[in-house]
C-alpha cells in the first residue's frame, strides 16, 4: 500500500474525533486537566487537517511528515492535546522515509508513538490515553502473523485500543469512583477507529467538515523534540535500628548534606540508635542503599505522591464507618451523599429496634463504626447495640434529630481518623438548635400556647412556641423569632417533606431573614414523615 | 536585564507590580459558548464586574492553558532580544502550562543555543506564584544569577501559603480543581470549605465550617497561625468581586497580627474562573506546606 495512504487515515481520524467531540467533552471528571478532552483533541486534530489541506491530492514527502507533527503540536490545546500531538509526531516520524505502507513499518509507528507519547509527560499515569495506545499497539502485534494485512493490523488495534478503554477504571480510581472511562483513551480509540474506516473502498476524502479551518498554517521554528525535564518523586519514610557498632561512623550531619542531592524535604530525627527518615526522592532504591549499611529497617514506606491522592478516595472508610438512623427518601440521600454507609429507616413514629439497628452496624464491617441516633428517644437503644455489637467499637454521637445528624456529617472529612470524626461531630452540634414544623392532631395548652387540632405548630428543641392557622412556612416564620441566639444564627436548612415546600421555602426567606440577617437560608427535600420542616439553626 | 523573569494568567500580577519589578506573562484563555477571550489581567476584554455578574447569572467559563503560540511568541521575542528566561508557571496540580513550556524549552536549546529557558513549577497560583514572580525579579535586580534565583525558588516554594474560601463549591467541583472524596463534598447547604495549597500544588479542602463570617474568620485565624516574619511582607488578599468579606478578612488578619501590611486585589480572570464569584484567598510566605497539612 502507498505510504499517501496515511494522509486518508489521518483526515477520517479527524473527522472522527470530530464527530465525536462533545461525547468526549461530557466524559470528562474531577480533577480533570485543562479544558475539555474533545474540544482539545480536536482542536490538535485541526492542525494536521490543516497540512493536509495544503498538501492537497499529490503524494506525500518525507517533510510533509515533519509539517503534518509540527502543526499538530503548534495547535495543540490543554493536556490530552499536547499529549496527542506527541503521539502523532512519534507515529509520523517512524514513517518519514518509508513509500510503502505494510503492516510492519505500521507497528513500527504505533510503538514510536506510543514511546513519544509516554516521554512527553513527566509522571506517565495508566489508565489514561497513554494506556490505551500502549496496550492497543501491544495486542496488535499479538495478533500478527505472515498473512496480516495493513487493514487486519488496524483492526486489531482498534479491538485492542477497545479493550484498554474498558479497563481504564481499573487503572486510574477516580474513573472507578465516578463510573466513568477515560476521555483521553476514548479519545485514542476514535483516532484508530477513524484511521481504520480510511482503509475501506467508499471512503471519501474531502474536507467538508472543515471548512472553517483556514489553510493560515505558517512553520515558525524547528519543533520536535520533548523535555523531560520536571520532576515528580517518592515519598520515602524508613525507620532503621542503626547498629551499635556503626553507631559512632554516623553522622547526622554528614547525612544531611549527603541527603540534599538525593531529593528534598528531608526530615531526619534521631534518637540513639533509632534513626527515621522522610525524604521526597525520584529514586528510592538510593536511599534504602544508602541507609542499609548502618543497620535494618523496621519499617519502611514508599509511595508515588502523584497517585497517593487518587489512592485515598478507596481507602477511606475501611477503618471507620458511619451509621444514621433517617427518615425520609430524601435524608437517605443526604446523608449518604456526606459519606454515611448504612442508614437505618426509622423515625420519630416508626422506632428502631436494636435488631435493626444492631445489623445495620454489622453490616457496615469496619474496626470503628460512627452511629447517629437522630433522636433522643433511641440513644438508649443505641447503648444496648453497643453491648451487642462484637466485631466493631461503636462510638455514639448523641445527635437527638435528623437536623442534628446532617449538622455533624457536613463539617467531617469522611476519610479521615475516627477520633477525628466523632469529635467534629461531638463539637459541631453544640450550639445548634432544631426547629420542627408539623400538624397538630389533638386540640389543648401546651407549654402556654394554645393549639387547635390541624393548625401548624412550631417546636424548638422540644418546646412547643408558636401555632398558626395558616400554613406551614408561617409557622417556620414565627418559629424562628424564637430561636435562641437567632441574631447571630449564620445559616438555617429547611429539610422539607414534600419538594412543594421547598419551594415555599425559597420563595419566602425574606420572611424567615428578618429574624437572622445575616444567616443563608437553604432548602432540600427530606421527605420524611409526620414533620413538614425539620430545621437546623446554626 | 540578565534574564526576564515570565509568569502566566493565573500569577494575577497587577499591571503595577508587573511594571515596578519589571514581570512579563504569558495569557492564557478562556472561553463562554463560542467566544474566545485572552486572559488579560488589566481585563481589557471583559470587566471584571461583567465577568463576575455573568458568572452570577450562570454563566460558566471554560479555561484553557498558555497556548503553545503564545509561549511560543513571548519566548522567542525575550530570546531574540538575548535575554534568558525563567517562568514561574501556574501549578501543574492544575494546569498543563509548565508542561508545554517544558516541550517549548526543549525545541528552543537548538533554535537559541547558549540561551537558557528554566521552567518553574510554582506548585500553587494567584499571588502565591505571583509573589514568587516578585522575588525572582528582585532577586536578578540584585544581580543574582539565573541559576541561583531559580535554585532559589526551587527550594523555597512551599513555603509560599494560601488560604482560601468559596461561596459556591459548584465552579471548583465543575472546574475539577480540588481534591477531596465525593463524600467531602456531598450535598452541603452553607457549609464553606477552607482550600489551601497541597504538596503538589492541588487545591485541598482541609476543612469545613460552619457559614460564610467563620470561614472569613477561620481564613484570618489560619493566616495568623502559619505565617512566618509577617511584619516584613505583604499579605496579599484576592476576591472574587466581594470586596467587602476581603475587607472583614484583613481587619481580622491586622487585629490578630499588630502591624501587618494587607493588599487587596480582584482576582483574575483564569482563577476566578475555577472558583467563582465570592472567593477569598490569602496568600503569604508561611512555613512549609507540610505543616499546613498536618495541622489540619
Amino acid at each position: 500500500m502507498e505510504i499517501s495512504v496515511i494522509k486518508k487515515m489521518l483526515l477520517a481520524g479527524s473527522k472522527n474525533i470530530l464527530e465525536n467531540k462533545q461525547t468526549l467533552n461530557d466524559m470528562n471528571v474531577f480533577p480533570i486537566p485543562d479544558g475539555d478532552t474533545g474540544t482539545n483533541m480536536d482542536k490538535t486534530m485541526s492542525g494536521i487537517v490543516k497540512v493536509l489541506m495544503e498538501i492537497g491530492d499529490r503524494d506525500l514527502e518525507p517533510e510533509d511528515f515533519d509539517a503534518l507533527y509540527k502543526s499538530a503540536l503548534m495547535n495543540s490545546q490543554g493536556n490530552s492535546g499536547v499529549i496527542l500531538s506527541q503521539w502523532l509526531k512519534g507515529f509520523l516520524k517512524a514513517l518519514r522515509d518509508e513509500t510503502e505502507l505494510d503492516p510492519g513499518n505500521l507497528d513500527g509507528a504505533f510503538i514510536s508513538g506510543t514511546q513519544s507519547a509516554y516521554s512527553s509527560v513527566a509522571d506517565p499515569v495508566e489508565g489514561t490515553f497513554l494506556t490505551v495506545c500502549r496496550e492497543a499497539q501491544e495486542d496488535a502485534e499479538d495478533a500478527f502473523d505472515e498473512d496480516t494485512t495493513v487493514k487486519d493490523f488496524m483492526k486489531n488495534v482498534v479491538e485492542g485500543a477497545s479493550e484498554s478503554l474498558k479497563h481504564t477504571p481499573d487503572k486510574l480510581p477516580i474513573l472507578k469512583e465516578y463510573d466513568v472511562l477515560d476521555s483521553g483513551g476514548m479519545g485514542f480509540l476514535c483516532l484508530v477507529t477513524g484511521m481504520l474506516s480510511a482503509l475501506d473502498d467508499d471512503f471519501e476524502y474531502d474536507f467538508s467538515e472543515f471548512e472553517s479551518l483556514k489553510p493560515t498554517f505558517s512553520n515558525n521554528g524547528t519543533l520536535g523534540a520533548s523535555s523531560d525535564d520536571e520532576q515528580f518523586g517518592y515519598c520515602t519514610e524508613l525507620i532503621l535500628k542503626i547498629e551499635k557498632d556503626k553507631l559512632a561512623s554516623f553522622n547526622s550531619d554528614t547525612v544531611r548534606i549527603d541527603m540534599s542531592s538525593f531529593g528534598n524535604s528531608l526530615v531526619l530525627v534521631q534518637d540513639g540508635c533509632d534513626l527515621k527518615i522522610h525524604i521526597h526522592t525520584l529514586k528510592p532504591e538510593e536511599i534504602l542503599a544508602y541507609f542499609h549499611k548502618y543497620g535494618e529497617f523496621t519499617k519502611l514506606k514508599i509511595e508515588n505522591m502523584t497517585v497517593q491522592h487518587h489512592e485515598n478516595f478507596l481507602t477511606a472508610t475501611q477503618d471507620c464507618a458511619i451509621v444514621a438512623v433517617a427518615d425520609g427518601d430524601g435524608m437517605e440521600e443526604l446523608y449518604k451523599s456526606l459519606g454515611v454507609k448504612q442508614i437505618i429507616r426509622g423515625g420519630q413514629s416508626d422506632n428502631v429496634s436494636v435488631q435493626n439497628m444492631l445489623d445495620a452496624c454489622k453490616k457496615a464491617s469496619a474496626k470503628h463504626v460512627i452511629l447517629l441516633p437522630n433522636n433522643k428517644n433511641i440513644i438508649m437503644t443505641a447503648e444496648k447495640v453497643r453491648e451487642l455489637l462484637t466485631d466493631s467499637v461503636l462510638h455514639i454521637v448523641p445527635t437527638k434529630s435528623m437536623a442534628e445528624g446532617y449538622c455533624a456529617l457536613s463539617l467531617i472529612d469522611p476519610s479521615a481518623s475516627y477520633e477525628i470524626i466523632e469529635k467534629t461531630m461531638i463539637d459541631s452540634i453544640k450550639d445548634v438548635h432544631t426547629g420542627f414544623v408539623s400538624v397538630a392532631d389533638k386540640s389543648g395548652v401546651y407549654n402556654g400556647v394554645e393549639v387547635k387540632a390541624g393548625d401548624h405548630i412550631g417546636v424548638v428543641d422540644d418546646d412547643i412556641i408558636v401555632c398558626s392557622s395558616s400554613d406551614a412556612i408561617t409557622a417556620l416564620i414565627e418559629l424562628t423569632k424564637h430561636v435562641p441566639g437567632i441574631e447571630d444564627i449564620e445559616s438555617v436548612t429547611v429539610f422539607t417533606s414534600t419538594d412543594v415546600l421547598v419551594t415555599h421555602v425559597q420563595g419566602n426567606i425574606t420572611g424567615i431573614k428578618k429574624s437572622c440577617p445575616d444567616a443563608e437560608i437553604s432548602a432540600a427535600y427530606g421527605g420524611q414523615g409526620i414533620y413538614d420542616l425539620v430545621v437546623l439553626y446554626q | 536585564m540578565s534574564f526576564a523573569v515570565i509568569t502566566d494568567s493565573t500569577s494575577d500580577l497587577s499591571k503595577e507590580l508587573r511594571e515596578k519589578y519589571s514581570i512579563d506573562y504569558c495569557k492564557m484563555e478562556f472561553s463562554l459558548e463560542d467566544k474566545i477571550f485572552r486572559a488579560s489581567l488589566d481585563w481589557d476584554e471583559i470587566s471584571s464586574k461583567d465577568f463576575y455578574d455573568s458568572m452570577r447569572s450562570g454563566k460558566r467559563y471554560k479555561t484553557v492553558q498558555v497556548p503553545f503560540k503564545t509561549f511560543d511568541e513571548k519566548f522567542r521575542e525575550h530570546l531574540s532580544k538575548g535575554e534568558d528566561i525563567l517562568y514561574i508557571a501556574c501549578s501543574s496540580g492544575l494546569s498543563g502550562s509548565v508542561n508545554t513550556a517544558n516541550v517549548l524549552a526543549g525545541e528552543f536549546r537548538t533554535d537559541f543555543p547558549g540561551r537558557k529557558i528554566i521552567c518553574i513549577d510554582s506548585l500553587i497560583s494567584g499571588l502565591g506564584q505571583g509573589s514568587m514572580a516578585i522575588k525572582a525579579a528582585q532577586m536578578r535586580d540584585e544581580g543574582k544569577s539565573l541559576e541561583d534565583t531559580a535554585a532559589w525558588i526551587e527550594d523555597n516554594k512551599l513555603f509560599f501559603n494560601q488560604y482560601g474560601t468559596v461561596e459556591n463549591l459548584d465552579y471548583l467541583k465543575a472546574a475539577g480543581r480540588v481534591t477531596a472524596s465525593s463524600a467531602f463534598f456531598g450535598n452541603l447547604f452553607s457549609v464553606k470549605p477552607i482550600l489551601i495549597s497541597d504538596l503538589e500544588g492541588h487545591n485541598l479542602a482541609v476543612k469545613k465550617v460552619k457559614g460564610r463570617k467563620s470561614s472569613l474568620f477561620e481564613l484570618a485565624a489560619m493566616t495568623a497561625q502559619y505565617i512566618t516574619d509577617p511584619l516584613s511582607q505583604t499579605i496579599y488578599i484576592g476576591h472574587a468581586d466581594d470586596e467587602a468579606s476581603a475587607n472583614v478578612v484583613a481587619e481580622k488578619i491586622k487585629e490578630l497580627i499588630p502591624g501587618a501590611e494587607t493588599s487587596l486585589y480582584v482576582i483574575g480572570p483564569i482563577v476566578g474562573a475555577s472558583v467563582g464569584p465570592g472567593t477569598i484567598i490569602v496568600f503569604y510566605c508561611g512555613k512549609h506546606k507540610k505543616e499546613q497539612l498536618n495541622g489540619n
